[in-house]
């Protein structure tokens, strides 16, 4: 008996120097237990002598139940005891049936559907299904919607002289498949390094690993996974060339999750350049040049809308002090709004001065059907900035510009407008020839 | 049949189960993963 408060005793002392805001907690559980203990539910935190559940009891403000030994029919009848009228009892997938089938109502929560089925006799109990499943969670931990920046490995083969060619299309297709992989693997890294850090964070602890939709464990093999399915596929059926830009992505974007991103004008720029080198490794891919007026274009451009979505996360700070994970204060705001609005105006002008040149009246019937481009550019870059000013605008501009139906309608133009340039009959292109 | 996690405090803030204490596995039911 004195061993065992000795035991005790020795936890908690260790409890003080855990960190149990980082637990792993199953929020769902978590945020109702919350809603119980302010309606005044008496809610009992049950497990072995261990400084973590000390920790944990200590910081939600919770009673703690030691379970001695592990021992759950002793438990069971101490429960029985302490509450003649009844408890309820929360466990997980692999909890003893014998307090389970004791309580008034049981709740299980993390269990298979095999296990619901084995345990159908348990009438009192209540099973819980996670939030997603696993096939789901998976999905969204990929992060699929981000893997359509990576169209741009296409825009080389759409400008190409002439009709696009399908087989060019296909390996520009298998090229972004490559950086869809390698990003996804980038993202799984991340999130198993800021696993502690998203768990307290509002909206990251929805993520699968932090919200235990994933397990942890699952991590490390789905990232060598990922990434050996990416470069496997590059030097299988790509050139080596294009594998050392599938690399250098990689490495450009990990070092801009782990570091660069809270660099000071320096993650705006490294931003900018992951678009651009999309763009390039698409023309490597290709066999297609790219042209030095594409890669100015894309630059002066992917820095304003970096600078968009640096200037909506400012916005939305209340503080005064330095953005958390971010090189900024909110006295830059308009600096930075100055800086976004500018580089989007120099692409506006880059493309402008591309219409006029050598490689463009090479490559369209009727060059100066471009000119119609800058309105739609100069309309869609000064919306963006209106919209993020306005605070209309809570997304990544890249992100947001996917759902918005006017950017949806701009982008047709653009298509339409380009498309008519080029395959332009006469009489049309007259009409325009100035 | 399985119910969702996200109506867990409806059901735990039932008329007639807020009398009882409520008991809480801490690791297998609390936490997702392993500390």
């Amino acid at each position: 008996m004195a061993g065992g408060k000795a035991r005790q005793l020795n936890s908690a002392r260790q409890a003080a120097s855990l960190a149990p805001a980082t637990f792993p907690y199953r929020q769902d559980l978590l945020e109702a237990l919350k809603a119980c203990g302010q309606r005044g539910r008496r809610v009992v935190l049950v497990g072995a002598d261990t400084p973590e559940l000390h920790a944990a009891g200590e910081h939600l403000g919770l009673e703690i139940q030691v379970l001695e030994g592990g021992d759950h029919s002793r438990l069971r009848d101490r429960l029985l005891l302490a509450a003649p009228a009844g408890f309820d009892y929360v466990a997980g997938s692999k909890s003893d049936v014998g307090v389970l089938g004791a309580a008034v109502e049981g709740y299980v929560v993390g269990a298979p559907a095999s296990q619901r089925s084995a345990r159908s006799a348990l009438v009192n109990v209540h099973w819980l299904t996670p939030r997603l499943g696993l096939l789901p969670a998976l999905v969204k931990e990929l992060r699929p919607h981000q893997w359509s920046k990576n169209a741009l490995l296409a825009v080389p083969v759409l400008l190409a002289p002439g009709v696009p060619r399908l087989d060019k299309l296909g390996i520009a297709a298998l090229a972004a498949l490559t950086f869809s992989l390698c990003a996804s693997a980038g993202y799984v890294l991340n999130d198993l390094l800021d696993l502690e850090a998203d768990r307290v964070h509002r909206s990251k602890r929805h993520r699968p690993f932090a919200s235990g939709d994933l397990p942890v464990i699952a991590g490390p093999p789905l990232f060598w996974g990922l990434l050996f399915a990416s470069f496997a596929l590059s030097l299988s059926f790509l050139a080596p060339q294009f594998t050392v830009l599938l690399a250098l992505y990689l490495v450009g974007t990990l070092t801009y999750s782990l570091y660069l991103k809270k660099q000071l004008l320096v993650d705006v720029l490294v931003l900018a350049a992951l678009y651009t080198h999309r763009i390039l490794a698409g023309g490597v891919a290709t066999g297609i040049e790219v042209t030095t007026w594409l890669l100015g274009f894309s630059m002066f451009l992917f820095t304003s809308l970096a600078f968009a979505k640096r200037y909506v996360e400012l916005q939305a700070t209340k503080s005064e002090d330095q953005v958390k994970n971010r090189g900024y204060f909110k006295t830059d705001l308009q600096m930075v709004t100055a800086m976004g609005t500018a580089s989007g105006y120099i692409a506006a002008l880059v493309f402008v001065l591309y219409v006029d040149t050598a490689v463009v009246r090479a490559r369209y019937r009727e060059p100066s059907l471009l000119w119609l481009m800058l309105p739609v550019l100069l309309y869609w870059l000064g919306r963006i900035w209106l919209l993020a000013g306005r605070g209309q605008m809570q997304d990544d501009p890249v992100k947001f510009a996917m759902k918005d139906r006017t950017s949806l309608w701009c982008g047709v133009l653009v298509v339409a407008i380009v498309t008519a340039a080029r395959f332009a009959p006469n009489p049309l292109a007259s009409l325009v020839s100035w | 049949m399985p119910k969702s996690l996200s109506n867990l405090s409806e059901l735990l803030l039932e008329e007639g189960a807020r009398n009882r204490p409520l008991y809480v596995e801490f690791e297998t039911a609390l936490l997702t993963a392993d500390l």
